[in-house]
């Protein structure tokens, strides 16, 4: 992925990151993404971005994918 | 933490008397009896469920039979929130037992999260377990834990074993002696009639003048309109009874 910034609103959930991200990254519905903050754990897919940012003053994601 | 071990386990031990019931619209082959089950408050629905799928599923063909979800009055249960949240954001001031409807056909893709195993539990319980150690100790407890360790917190919230969870969760509770508290408290504050899912914000144990936090510290600074209510209600309650003891 070539722009590692990206703006992104409050209100998306996880879920909502992991689909653009596939269809950016031209990934398969059945391959996997997964992602993590800061290294350290993974969100559930309906938890909001806005949400996730003010808890970890930094919103680090680190997505891997099989 | 051993001073408030009658609160923890009061808290770990919470049931909820539920009855399920078979969906109307499903297809059965005879008639099928509602089961009866004590739901634990700090599990989740498609760990302690087993059973009341396999009656359910005593009495319908194969054919019938997809992903089991739950429904209260219309509304899908997110399985991923305990089951005591549920309760008390849905049915808190209903009568005893409570009612849940058992699905096993059209699964609502927009409201809930598939769950085809237990390890997608397992999964989702200890992702919020690291995110709130991120925030009480910037994830250095739980991160020096063994595997095992962690294997041992979901083992005991599983098979519903108290000692043999918080002889690991009790490390995830203490802090340092020089600080008076964790780095921020994790909490969501969910609230029936609002939009989002949920509050979370950073919010520090100790105030900048060294006292205690409480929670109706919390709740002014995170969620004024809860403490609103409550005064506006008292007040009314307190002049009712003055008008008519005048």
């Amino acid at each position: 992925m070539k722009t590692k910034k990206w703006a992104v609103e409050r209100t998306r959930t996880i879920q909502g990151l992991v689909d653009f991200i596939k269809k950016f990254l031209k990934l398969m519905a059945s391959e996997q993404l997964f992602i993590y903050v800061n290294q350290s754990f993974a969100p559930s897919p309906d938890q909001e971005v806005g949400t996730l940012y003010e808890v970890t003053f930094i919103l680090n994601i680190l997505s891997k994918y099989a | 933490m051993t001073d408030d071990k009658d609160v923890l386990r009061d808290v770990w031990f919470g049931r909820i008397p539920t009855c399920f019931t078979l969906y109307q619209d499903e297809i059965t082959e005879r008639e099928a009896e509602p089961y009866y089950l004590l739901l634990p408050r700090i599990s989740y629905l498609t760990l302690v469920t087993d059973k009341v799928k396999k009656h359910f599923q005593k009495v319908m063909r194969q054919e019938e039979i997809s992903e089991i979800w739950f429904e209260y009055e219309g509304t899908p249960l997110k399985w991923h929130y305990p089951i005591g949240l549920l309760f008390d954001l849905h049915a808190s001031n209903t009568a005893l037992p409570w009612s849940i409807t058992v699905h096993f056909k059209n699964f609502p893709e927009k409201d809930l999260l598939h769950c085809h195993s237990k390890d997608v539990i397992e999964a989702h319980f200890m992702a919020c377990i690291k995110e709130a150690d991120a925030l009480k100790h910037k994830s250095q407890v739980i991160n020096e834990m063994q595997k095992k360790d962690h294997k041992q917190l979901w083992m005991g919230l599983q098979n519903d074993k108290f000692e043999q969870f918080w002889a690991i969760n009790r490390k995830l509770m203490e802090y340092p002696t020089e600080d008076s508290g964790f780095r921020y408290i994790p909490f969501r504050i969910y609230q029936a009639t609002t939009e989002r899912p949920f509050i979370q914000k950073l919010f520090r144990p100790i105030a900048s003048g060294g006292q205690l936090h409480t929670l109706g510290d919390l709740l002014k600074d995170v969620c004024p309109s809860a403490i609103t209510k409550v005064t506006e209600e008292k007040m009314s309650e307190l002049n009712a009874e003055n008008n008519m003891n005048s």
